[in-house]
């Protein structure tokens, strides 16, 4: 009984890396360009130089891949759904036919497709965790406020939104240990949560659930009044006690991060000719 | 046979992952039926992650663990028995409150051993009796309506209306005021007296424990430092000054007395026993 060992997604590692001194803005800027490029690459070998890279920044910010691997227990229902549904119902006509079962017919290009397909979800979801790992939830919404601040003019309310992200990230884990907590109570008192059908397992969280919300409002209600005793009053006029600073490394990180990018985009048979 | 024991019993929370902590290391313990033990020890020392294992919450990732004859080193072990015979009431215990009634609320448990309605309805109105709430009175009311010391003795039923023969306690005292604290204290003392209960008491209180329990383990960075009768372990007040705990109010008068000068007997907890303690003292009888 221990939640936090499965969700491992979203989790802050403290270490003393190139990566963690990075400035969360370019750390952020780097991720959308890594996504970007994630969707660009149309072949496989833009995912393995994806990859090479991809190993190069897990190693420079001393987190170990193991860890990093097992944020993809979450979803991996998911990635086998993508596998399944591309590998028989990709739609591709023809091809060649490696299995056949009645009307299901898997052919080389599906299962190049799923596979393809697959990998793009499980890169996805290492790139954003490099970042969560990396970074702690104050630095990530200190630098979300900080790229959205030039949208203030248009009305959109950027210290108010990463003052609530930031409260929601704070959270998680409280939410966790408490869910655990009240799940021990209630396993103290005879209840079963891994027995029986669907309807009765999501009965028997019943006992979990009123607990939960009741002190998730108790809670809500304590720090809403906690920050007004504080004279809390929205993002007007408040400083900060850490700035943010773009550092020289800063652009050296995301130059080459772009410049990366850009190469991993580069098809497959370019290499080709250009290897030649 | 002792109804718990563990030997060498070691938990390491998070183990395999770069977040792991090691709670308890090497815990050597038993326990005999009808013990009033109190378990004691600063924050982070690894007691709640103890009594966790007692009734398998938590299962050894080291060493081994037998309660109530059940060897929980054993994946395989048989759970359900175990969280009948041991009740774990946890800090806050009202937290765990969901039902509409306070009636259905402590009939949880029973039901959950799948009782007939009929018994169910003995055991939540033996408990509720036993902690000192009028199951007429209150059984119908929602437990969210009480106030914090009522919803407290009515968690405390919910527990002790799965007839344990062990009660574990985090805490009970906890955030009451002094007039509940003395009532919790009370009944679950009349629960270890008149139930024949083995009771643990986790309590960060030195007073509680001295006026409670006979027996004291203190826990400090996961190991067991002290186990003996209390009146032993106050007596060593230095060393548990350096794990940062104090000992009783009334310990630590006799203490000051002696040091300024009237021989008052060390072996003093209670204030009764401290009258008599000075009287003799000062050659008054």
């Amino acid at each position: 009984m221990e939640l936090t060992r499965y969700v491992t997604i979203g989790q802050y590692i403290p270490r003393e890396s190139p990566v963690h001194r990075l400035d969360p803005r370019s750390k952020i800027a780097a991720v959308t360009v890594l996504t970007v490029a994630v969707f660009v690459v149309r072949d496989f070998s833009g995912y393995g130089l994806l990859t090479l890279f991809l190993l190069g920044v897990v190693l420079a910010s001393q987190i170990p891949l193991g860890y990093l691997l097992r944020g993809l227990r979450p979803v991996l229902f998911l990635l086998l759904m993508t596998l399944v549904l591309n590998v028989f119902f990709s739609g591709i006509q023809g091809g060649t036919v490696l299995f056949q079962l009645g009307p299901v017919v898997a052919t080389r290009e599906a299962v190049l497709r799923a596979v393809f397909i697959g990998y793009r979800l499980v890169a996805l979801v290492l790139v954003t965790s490099l970042l969560t790992f990396t970074t702690s939830p104050v630095q990530l919404t200190d630098g979300i406020e900080r790229i959205l601040r030039p949208f203030r003019r248009l009305g959109v309310p950027a210290h108010e939104l990463a003052m609530m992200m930031t409260i929601a990230l704070r959270f998680i884990p409280t939410l966790l240990e408490e869910t655990e907590k009240i799940m021990k109570a209630q396993m103290a008192r005879g209840a079963e949560f891994e027995h029986g059908n669907i309807l009765r397992r999501a009965r028997a969280l019943v006992p979990v659930l009123v607990p939960l919300f009741v002190s998730a409002f108790r809670r809500a209600d304590e720090l809403a009044l906690a920050m007004e005793a504080r004279c809390y009053r929205g993002g007007e006029h408040r400083t900060r006690m850490k700035e943010l600073r773009l550092a020289p490394r800063d652009a050296v990180a995301l130059a080459l991060t772009i410049a990366a990018s850009f190469v991993f985009t580069i098809p497959y048979p370019t290499w080709q000719a250009l290897l030649r | 046979m002792a109804l718990i024991e563990c030997r060498n019993l070691t938990h390491v929370y998070l183990k395999g992952t770069p977040l792991e902590a090691v709670a308890l290391q090497d815990v050597t313990l038993s326990v005999e039926a009808g013990e009033f033990v109190g378990i004691i020890g600063p924050t982070g020392s690894g007691k709640s992650t103890l009594i966790q294992h007692f009734n398998a919450l938590l299962r050894p990732t080291g060493g081994a663990l037998r309660v109530a004859g059940i060897d929980l080193a054993n994946p395989r072990a048989d759970v359900k028995n175990l969280r009948q015979q041991v009740g774990l009431v946890f800090q806050y215990p009202e937290h765990q409150l969901f039902e509409e009634t306070v009636y259905d609320d402590v009939a949880y448990g029973p039901r959950n051993l799948r009782l007939n309605e009929n018994e169910v309805g003995e055991r939540v109105a033996e408990s509720l009796a036993l902690v000192g709430v009028d199951p007429n009175r209150f059984g119908r009311r929602s437990p969210f309506s009480l106030s914090g010391g009522e919803m407290r003795r009515v968690a405390i039923a919910g527990v002790l209306a799965m007839r344990p023969r062990v009660l574990v306690l985090d805490e009970p005292a906890a955030g009451l005021d002094p007039k509940g604290k003395e009532e919790i204290l009370g009944q679950i003392r009349a629960l270890h007296q008149a139930q024949g209960l083995t009771v643990l008491l986790v309590t960060h209180s030195m007073d509680e424990a001295a006026q409670l329990v006979r027996r004291l383990v203190v826990l400090a960075r996961g190991r067991v430092v002290m186990d003996g009768p209390v009146r032993e372990i106050f007596r060593r007040a230095q060393d548990l000054a350096v794990l940062g705990l104090g000992i009783p109010a009334i310990a630590e008068l006799m203490l000051r007395l002696r040091g300024s000068g009237l021989p008052v007997s060390p072996d003093t907890l209670t204030v009764d026993e401290a009258r008599v303690a000075i009287r003799e003292a000062l050659r008054w009888n």
